[in-house]
């Protein structure tokens, strides 16, 4: 547990509106705001003089508490000053709140929130270049997120400017996930502050603050995506699979015997009393592995179907299977046309080393037919890679879908949405799911 | 290190840098002017305002690596707020307001400096081969000064100076109090980059 903060060297004076005492903390603030009244008085002035006034809410409690101090990442800042701005887009008015921080070496910061989600500022020191939608500083590349009229409708505590009532400036908004850069602009002069998104819970320790910090609605412009820290590791991942398949495949086919193994003519006739044949007993060496059936027949706009039993001489063992060769042609409107093929190749898989035998039943309605058989062992195939690609594509690029989608709803508040990837029938309908 | 007496008060004075020409009496704010081993008043300056700055004459830090020690500091005013140039032993300025530090250097470029009256905020100048884009532009008004400095100063003078940012945090002041103007090239520094020793305590902090 940190030792408490040492109360701060405050100066006292009433407020010259309603008499409320009002306390200035910083050595830098030039008006200081009424929590009591809404009157914004001179801090500089010794008659305190009111420089504008607001309407008084004591309703308003600011998260965090004019006048205490915390520490944001190694540094201890004091709140002295609370503001809500407004922007009314469409019709629709939105708020959000900033907290003026200081210290006596290190000058000012901001705070500023809105639908729960937490940015801390600083000044930019020197200058931050745009071009088009787009703004640099610091070797670091900024896209402009929003832009609009900002009306201050709200003031507490003391303030480092002459704040006006009613006071309204352009600001802009660029972002570079977790980073941010704004710029505040009203007639000629142009305040810009550069930050980056801060994760509630660092805030609620570092104040010292009451209770769990309130769940943030939505994305916030320069939330980081968790999507995006996790992309190197995912996009490696998937490389790592994809590498390993290709790897696969390619000693797969490095190590295949691709052996010819028995090859052989056939004839057949409608009226052979035994239209089945059988090959020769040939050795299937090596690993169990895959044969290759390749039939040749000699139909011409016909028809064969091959009934095949490959069979283990010792053990009576049988694998059945069956192919079709068709072969059509003719000429129609003056061009040549022709669909199917004499040849057809299957491969069997799983087939373990033995001695075996074809047995072949061919079905045809022709009276005659010439046809060959051949068998090759342990040939090179794609069958697996093709299998295995989407079950590594498809986890990819669900990832990158999600990744996606949280950019979009990212943006979806943003002058430039993102176009969505799935144009739902209704059209108008925003959702990216 | 030399020492001389004040002419307007007596007191003790002591002068840290060789090249500083000026240097305010710390009893009686007599500016004086140093001629070798004589001293020769030159001037009365106003009060000092406390503006909460941290650094203070004899505040040490560091820059790019070098050692540097505030030996002396002249006070503006802006509008409704305040900001210290202060004369740094290493011939270079700490441009110190609210949090915000720069440290510059003379800088005699090769380009033609334009006219106080020409500038316009926002516009692009070049200085050094480096654009910069005019931040502020304004008459400031000089408050008053302390310790060691390279040039005589007058309380109530409204200089013309022009505030310059270039890329990144790259920064530049021209004084239009002279002809050619003075040019000072540097550059937005972090505080905690500076390591400070000596600053002024701060009540409460």
């Amino acid at each position: 547990m940190r030792p408490a903060p040492a109360p701060p060297p405050a100066s006292s004076f009433t407020c010259a509106d309603c008499g409320a005492t009002l306390t200035v903390r910083s050595t830098g603030t030039l008006v200081i705001a009424c929590g009591n009244c809404g009157a914004v008085l001179d801090a500089r002035d010794a008659r305190h003089q009111r420089v504008a006034k607001y309407q008084a809410n004591t309703q308003i409690q600011p998260r965090l508490p004019l006048g205490t101090r915390g520490e944001i990442r190694g540094e201890t800042f004091e709140c002295i000053g609370f503001l809500i701005r407004e922007t009314v887009v469409e019709g629709v008015a939105y708020r959000w709140r900033e907290y003026l921080l200081w210290h006596p070496h290190r000058g000012y910061r901001w705070l500023a929130e809105s639908n729960n989600h937490w940015t801390y500022l600083k000044p930019v020191a020197g200058r931050a270049a745009v071009s088009g939608a787009e703004a640099k500083y610091l070797d670091r590349t900024y896209k402009q997120f929003q832009s609009g009229k900002a009306t201050i409708v709200f003031v507490l505590g003391e303030f480092n400017w002459q704040i006006e009532a009613g006071e309204s400036s352009h600001m802009t908004d660029f972002v570079a996930p977790p980073h941010l850069l704004c710029r505040d602009k009203s007639g000629n002069e142009e305040h810009w502050t550069v930050g980056e998104y801060l994760d509630p819970k660092l805030l609620w320790e570092g104040f010292r603050l009451q209770g769990e910090p309130p769940a943030p609605e939505g994305v916030g412009p320069a939330q980081p995506s968790p999507y995006a820290a996790a992309a190197p590791a995912m996009s490696m991942l998937f490389w790592c699979f994809f590498g390993a398949l290709w790897m696969i495949q390619i000693v797969g086919c490095a190590v295949a015997q691709n052996a010819g193994v028995h090859a052989q003519n056939f004839k057949y006739a409608s009226t052979d009393a035994e239209k089945s044949r059988v090959t020769p007993v040939f050795d299937l060496t090596g690993r169990t592995s895959n044969v290759e059936v390749t039939t040749t027949a000699g139909v011409n706009n016909n028809w064969a179907f091959f009934n095949y039993a490959l069979i283990n001489d010792d053990t009576g063992e049988a694998i059945n299977f069956g192919r079709n060769v068709e072969f059509y042609q003719g000429v129609a409107d003056g061009e040549s046309w022709s669909e199917g093929n004499r040849t057809d190749t299957a491969v069997v898989g799983g087939v373990p080393s033995g001695r075996w035998y074809l047995r072949i039943e061919p079905e045809t309605p022709l009276p005659q037919l010439d046809y060959s058989v051949a068998l090759k062992r342990d040939v090179p195939t794609v069958a697996w890679f093709i299998l295995a690609l989407p079950l590594i594509c498809i986890p990819h690029w669900w990832f990158l879908w999600r990744k996606r989608s949280f950019e979009y709803r990212r943006w979806l508040e943003s002058d430039f949405p993102m176009r969505p990837l799935v144009q739902t029938s209704s059209g108008g309908d925003d959702d990216d799911e | 290190m030399m020492n001389a007496t004040c002419p307007s008060c007596g007191g003790d004075m002591k002068f840290v840098s060789k090249s500083t020409l000026y240097a305010a009496c710390p009893y009686c704010s007599s500016l004086i002017l140093r001629k070798d081993l004589d001293v020769e008043l030159v001037g009365k300056l106003g009060q000092l305002q406390d503006d909460g700055s941290p650094v203070q004459l004899g505040t040490r830090g560091r820059y790019r690596g070098r050692g540097f020690q505030v030996i002396g500091r002249i006070q503006y005013r802006f509008g409704a707020g305040f900001w210290n140039e202060w004369y740094l032993d290493v011939d270079g300025w700490l441009g110190e307001t609210q949090g915000m530090y720069a440290v510059l250097f003379r800088a005699q470029p090769a380009e033609t400096i334009p006219k106080f009256y020409e500038l316009t905020l926002g516009a692009a100048v070049a200085i050094a081969g480096k654009t910069y884009d005019v931040k502020e532009k304004q008459a400031s008004h000089c408050i008053g000064g302390e310790g060691e400095l390279p040039f005589a100063i007058e309380s109530g003078y409204e200089a013309p100076v022009a505030d310059l940012v270039g890329p990144d945090t790259r920064f530049a002041t021209i004084d239009y109090s002279e002809e050619p103007p003075l040019v000072f090239v540097g550059e937005y520094v972090e505080f905690d980059q500076l390591e400070f020793t000596n600053l002024k305590p701060v009540e409460g902090w």
